[in-house]
């Protein structure tokens, strides 16, 4: 490393520290902290729920919704339990997941053939999960899983497709994706323990 | 291949819940469960951490400001009335607290009785469980003949780590008896350990996260109440 670089672990560090500050001030209706919090996180946020919503009306709506979360919900952050972006990008796909349940209702209710949509090829970055330690742990254990079963893992966390969609979309049959999800989350669950 | 009726273990469970996989009835019953099963919700968290980084690899994308302008227009009637002059936390007026505590619990009952009728269920009777503030913490309704209570979050005390607000519930003969924890956020659903009546007490203690009392409160009670009719 040239001198005077910062070491990317001691960034990632600063970096929490400050979203962990921000997140205690807006507990206290800090609404500037807020807005800075908004600033420093937003673009990643809006990159989670765009990958899974895939449409910009849709993860506008959803974002606004996942920041309102956030406000309301700053005072029950634990930093022992996630890092602040790690608990704030999990709410945000909390909320994705949620609007496609709804929608998928209303499609359902309306006959309407909206769900499915296309789904693009690549769910999981080439280059890794590389950016904490506990991405490169899940992107070992993930190596170690079948691709078709890493390729369902990804469609069902990022897509929200049921088993019977990732069914119809792989081309599979059903207690095949059923066996496949649950064996490579046991074998995730025992690859990842300390 | 798994048959179909080989019983899957909680935590796999867990884990198809934070994948998104458990759907429909299957889904329902388990949040359910999850409501009163500490340690199904513990499972859960565990999953949900296990799985963030796949987070980690999307790449950020810059959202319009128009999203950011309506944020702020969200957030600003709801808390700029809690802005006394000289600042919240040394605000002490008895009125203004008063005040807005009705506001609160206007807002907090609007709330939760929306959605209730959103989910198909009418509630016959609330009770406001106030915070460290004296102000609308979470909201209790109940559904007596279906034998459960749905608690809303409006602004839950906020605990050091590792406590938790316990809900107890009063039977005839004066025994306490857990119903279930009160959530950080959002609503939960938790079964009536016993049958309602008119002139049950409930009450919360505030306890430890790793040693919950199963019999007693094993600390202070700072909330007591009863439902009232609606």
């Amino acid at each position: 490393m040239a001198s005077g670089e910062i070491d990317p672990q001691e960034a990632i560090r600063l970096r929490n520290q400050e979203l962990e500050s921000l997140l205690a001030a807006c507990a206290l209706n800090d609404r500037k902290a807020f807005a800075r919090l908004y600033s420093l996180t937003s673009a990643k946020l809006y990159g989670v729920v765009l990958r899974i919503l895939n449409r910009d009306e849709w993860a506008q709506d959803c974002l606004q919704d996942a920041y309102i979360k956030v406000w309301n919900n700053a005072g029950s952050y634990r930093s022992y339990m996630a890092a602040p972006l790690t608990w704030m990008s999990t709410i945000a796909r909390n909320q994705a997941l949620d609007l496609i349940r709804k929608r998928k209702r209303e499609v359902a209710e309306s006959d309407d053939k909206g769900f499915p949509e296309q789904v693009d090829g690549a769910l999981l970055p080439q280059d890794g999960l590389s950016q904490s330690e506990q991405g490169r742990r899940l992107d070992n254990c993930l190596g170690q899983l079948k691709e078709q079963q890493r390729q369902v893992i990804a469609l069902a966390y990022f897509k929200g497709l049921t088993h019977d969609e990732l069914a119809a979309y792989t081309d599979t049959p059903l207690g095949t994706i059923k066996t496949w999800i649950r064996r490579g989350l046991e074998q995730l669950r025992r690859c990842l323990e300390p | 291949m798994i048959p179909e009726n080989e019983q899957l273990d909680s935590n796999t469970l867990a884990g198809e819940y934070v994948l998104g996989t458990l759907q429909g009835q299957e889904r329902v019953d388990f949040e359910q469960r999850l409501n009163a099963d500490l340690r199904l919700q513990s499972e859960v968290d565990a999953w949900q951490q296990r799985l963030a980084p796949l987070l980690d690899g999307v790449d950020p994308v810059a959202p319009p400001d128009t999203v950011w302008e309506r944020i702020s227009h969200r957030i600003e009637p709801d808390r700029s009335a809690r802005q006394a002059p000289g600042g919240f936390w040394n605000s002490l007026s008895f009125w203004r607290n008063l005040g807005m505590v009705a506001a609160t619990l206007v807002i907090a009952l609007g709330l939760t009785l929306m959605t209730a009728r959103q989910q198909g269920l009418e509630m016959d009777s609330v009770m406001v469980v106030l915070n460290d503030h004296a102000r609308a913490g979470w909201v209790v309704g109940a559904r007596a003949r279906d034998g459960f209570l749905n608690v809303s979050a409006v602004e839950p005390t906020e605990l050091p780590q590792g406590k938790v607000c316990q809900l107890w519930m009063e039977d005839e003969q004066g025994h306490l008896i857990p119903v279930g924890l009160l959530p950080h956020d959002g609503s939960r659903q938790m079964r009536l350990p016993t049958a309602l009546n008119a002139g049950n007490r409930f009450k919360v203690s505030v306890e430890q996260t790793d040693r919950l009392p199963t019999d007693a409160p094993s600390d202070e009670i700072v909330f007591e109440g009863s439902l009232t009719e609606i």
